[in-house]
């Protein structure tokens, strides 16, 4: 698999897009609700702020951001559900918004939170209708079908209501209906939320699998990052509404790889506690960050102006250690920094 | 004192929730109000045009202004004395969340019966003060018609009290239906056109066939807001009025009965299921 | 495009019914509860009629036929745009109409081919038995023009039923919640089952050109009694139906433009 990001064409293009949200204050409590009668204050809130992106045909892109980060707000334009406020979103050359029919006979979207399913409906009715729906016809049905079974395992269920189903049989029932009518995109909004090692193990695997046979472009949401780790190349991370980076996950690995934590198991907390590298050895606070949990010293520091042997030297000479671990930065952690704004871009 | 004090503070949060829940909505609140006073006009239009067709003065004892009161009255009685204790318990059945509540350390009854009070108190001051204050004024100004003398509304009032418990009561009964049906919504529809009906908010029950007056006796329904607005109609008076009060209280005593009953059945079942 | 339409609702349809089968008693209790309604009603103008000969120049029979003329159109609509309600009431305040945008059908269809309302049986059972119990005993002959023309003005007048719930429930779009505005308005409809005459005059506009509930019963139920023109009957309930499905499904557009989802 290699990115096709240069050569393709640009299947959806994202432009300062842009969507503000009203929230209206509610005060607390009896003498809230009084006061509410008379004043309605409102709060301008931005939940994507400006972002701009491109999307190539058969790429697997991560889209990730803290809750609330704007995530789903940017799913929901694309699939046109949402009006944005302002900006420009073009899928496959279509405004999603203004040809939302048009656009969603080309989409497959998962809700992770919540089913796109009938609640009522045994899986096979729900498939039959969707099959209505879409148009398709019945070779390329039962070839689905077929397949869908292959990868994702279906037909043990296949006769139950959806209500009934266990949160990873209804993931997969999800994926598979959002696949009926083997769509270009695939949106994927945290896929994977809630389901235990195994069935994400599954869905993971029937993802890359569907990428590589129809060459469908993925975009997925996600907390989780090691569902980006297996499956992207390429991530955009969104904090706050704003697009903070954009580019292939070895990109920011090594960027960010002469981080290094080193962690010291020590005996007396309160004196460790003391301890704080950067102002001791007059550094930036982002070359030498100290922080304790448990009994354990946490450093995380920048290699290139500190070395490992200065830490420890120093740390022991003020505590007693009992045992060291040293390990690289993971990206997890990186991100973590993007979201605190300890790291600029 | 101080026993009933602790008990007050214990279960006073119910009502102050309901109380605040209500608030918190109060524009959709209103507005189902408002839509339940519709059909109050619908009957008031009706009327007049069944008193000018008639050409007589007084139907069964009625003028038009009786009527006209009557009509109000108890459509505000009834929406002052209402309480959503039947759906708060099929809720809480059908969801499952009854269990929880049974095991707290509180009197599940009791605590409906605050949550009741909250409604209640809230309805008191936000609908039948204002709506009768209204009422009074454009009677006033209208037809130059006074309200009635204190006593009246006094014994008003303490009978409409009556009808909150005997409401209460049934729909307390009412809610644990929710252990033996589903439909829920289908058979509260059932109920609301019953009781709209037969406790006389269309029609006073002196209107109804007298086979039918007599198989009402058997009933509760004339406890809810018929009665308390006779009384406010100065139609019941000495002991008859004496006599309506006690059998207010008879039913209150009756569905009291019941509704233990009932509930030691219907939790005896949830034993069972959950065991 | 209409055959692809016709096949999908009557698949929804087929699912209905067989999950109906599965909840007997919970039809006929709500079947039971509409039936009772509309008995309560009927009890009600019998009571009165008891004292009085007739009502403003109506007699009884002519009363009950506006009465039962009455729950056609309303039944009709009830039967198949129950899901309304739901719409007004909780699909948009849980976020739930993310999915009727995400498929290529027409949202509208989606939305009320999902649900699929008996109770209303019991409005159509009462309706159609006062109809023909009044019928016979008031003086109306029904040609075969004039039983299309009866077909046309029910048709219109379950459009008209259907565009003010589509109209209000589309609030809920911009107030995330508007059930409580569509119940107040529904219950104006209360106001048709008797002549309009007996209302003041404010009602009376209102019934009939703000919330012209009143073409869905008085009008056109006048028409056959011989009280009311042929052209405000007939002309006046098509006219009403296409203007008020226009101002509900333009609503309803700006409504889906407006939709905010949830969990920004």
């Amino acid at each position: 698999m290699s990115i096709k990001k240069k050569e393709g064409i640009n299947l959806i293009q994202v432009e300062n897009l842009t969507k503000e949200f009203k929230i209206y204050k509610k005060q607390p409590g009896l003498k809230g609700a009084v006061k509410g009668l008379f004043s309605k204050e409102a709060d301008i809130k931005k939940a994507v702020d400006n972002i701009s992106f491109n999307i190539g045909e058969g790429e697997m892109v991560g889209y990730i951001g803290a809750n609330g980060a704007g995530k789903s707000t940017t799913i929901k334009m694309m699939t046109g559900i949402l009006v944005p406020t302002s900006g420009k979103c073009i899928v496959n050359g279509i405004i999603p918004y203004k040809d939302r029919q048009k656009n969603a006979s080309q989409i497959g979207v998962v809700f992770g939170q919540r089913t796109q399913l009938w609640w009522d409906l045994p899986l096979t009715e729900t498939f039959s209708i969707l099959k209505e729906i879409y148009n398709v016809n019945d070779i390329d049905y039962k070839n689905r079908m077929e397949f869908f079974n292959e990868v994702l395992e279906i037909n043990e269920f296949i006769g139950s209501p959806v209500r009934t189903l266990s949160l990873g049989q209804r993931m997969r029932a999800d994926l598979a209906a959002a696949l009926i009518h083997n769509p270009k995109i695939l949106y994927l909004d945290e896929p994977t939320i809630g389901l235990d090692v195994m069935v994400k193990e599954n869905i993971r695997k029937a993802i890359k699998q569907i990428n590589q046979e129809f060459k469908t472009t993925v975009i997925l949401t996600t907390h989780d990052l090691s569902d980006i780790e297996e499956l992207c190349d390429r991530i955009i991370i969104i904090d706050k509404g704003k697009s903070v980076y954009d580019g292939s996950i070895e990109k920011i690995k090594d960027t960010y790889g002469y981080m290094r934590t080193v962690q010291t198991f020590v005996k007396d907390i309160n004196a460790a506690k003391q301890i704080d590298i950067s102002k001791e050895f007059g550094l930036a606070e982002e070359d030498a960050i100290t922080w304790m949990k448990d009994n354990s010293l946490f450093v995380s520091f920048n290699k290139n102006k500190i070395s490992i042997s200065e830490i420890v030297g120093h740390i022991m000479s003020k505590v007693q250690v009992m045992d060291i671990n040293i390990k690289e930065t993971d990206i997890e952690e990186i991100i973590k920094k993007i979201y605190g704004h300890e790291v600029k871009l | 004192m101080t026993y009933i004090k602790r008990k007050l503070r214990l279960y006073w949060p119910f009502s102050r929730g309901v109380i605040q829940s209500i608030m918190s909505y109060r524009v959709n609140f209103f507005m189902f109000v408002f839509g339940n006073l519709m059909r109050t006009f619908v009957v008031y239009y009706l009327w007049k045009a069944v008193f000018i067709s008639s050409g007589s003065g007084t139907i069964n004892g009625f003028s038009l202004n009786d009527m006209i009161i009557y009509i109000f009255m108890s459509s505000l009685t009834a929406g002052t004395i209402a309480t959503g204790t039947d759906s708060d318990i099929g809720h809480e059945v059908m969801d499952g969340s009854i269990a929880m509540n049974l095991i707290k350390p509180i009197s599940y009854k009791v605590r409906m019966l605050f949550m009741s009070f909250g409604s209640l108190l809230y309805q008191f001051i936000f609908i039948l003060l204002p709506v009768w204050i209204g009422l009074i004024a454009v009677r006033y100004f209208t037809v130059g018609e006074l309200p009635p003398d204190a006593k009246t509304i006094v014994l008003y009032l303490l009978s409409l009290m009556f009808g909150f418990f005997v409401n209460f009561l049934m729909n307390f009964s009412f809610g644990l239906l929710a252990f033996y049906v589903t439909n829920m919504w289908g058979i509260g529809h059932l109920k609301d056109a019953s009781l709209l009906f037969f406790s006389g908010q269309l029609i006073p029950i002196a209107f109804f066939p007298e086979l039918l007056q007599k198989i009402m006796q058997f009933f509760p329904f004339s406890s809810l807001n018929y009665i308390p607005v006779m009384i406010y109609l100065k139609k019941l008076t000495g002991m008859a009025l004496l006599q309506a009060l006690g059998i207010q209280i008879l039913w209150i005593v009756l569905l009291y009965l019941l509704s233990l009953w009932f509930w030691n059945k219907a939790t005896n079942k949830l034993v069972i299921l959950g065991g | 495009m209409l055959k692809k339409y016709t096949r999908l609702y009557m698949k929804f349809l087929a699912q209905y019914l067989k999950s109906l089968m599965e909840y007997k008693a919970d039809f006929l209790i709500g079947l039971f509860g509409f039936v009772v309604v509309q008995a309560t009603g009927i009890a009600f103008l019998y009571l009165v009629f008891q004292r009085i000969p007739s009502l403003n120049g109506w007699s009884f029979n002519e009363i009950l036929f506006i009465y039962g003329f009455a729950q056609l159109p309303r039944g009709l609509d009830h039967l198949f745009t129950d899901n309304l309600w739901l719409l007004a009431g909780r699909i948009i305040v849980r976020g739930d109409f993310d999915r009727y945008l995400l498929r290529p059908i027409n949202p509208l269809f989606h939305l009320l081919a999902e649900r699929f309302q008996p109770d209303a049986f019991g409005e159509l059972i009462v309706g159609i038995a006062l109809v023909i119990a009044s019928v016979p005993k008031i003086n109306i002959t029904f040609t075969f023009s004039n039983i299309l023309v009866f077909i046309l003005v029910v048709i219109c007048g379950s459009v008209i039923y259907t565009s003010i719930k589509l109209f209000f429930a589309s609030f809920a779009f911009w107030l995330k919640f508007s059930q409580s505005i569509l119940f107040m308005n529904y219950m104006l409809a209360d106001f048709t089952k008797y002549p309009i005459t007996i209302y003041s005059r404010w009602i009376r506009v209102i019934l009939t050109f703000i919330i012209p509930f009143a073409f869905t019963a008085f009008f056109p139920a006048g028409y056959f009694v011989g009280k009311v023109s042929m052209s405000v009957a007939v002309g006046g309930t098509v006219l009403a139906a296409v203007i008020s499905f226009a101002v509900a499904y333009t609503t309803w557009i700006l409504g889906i433009r407006a939709y905010e989802s949830a969990g920004a």
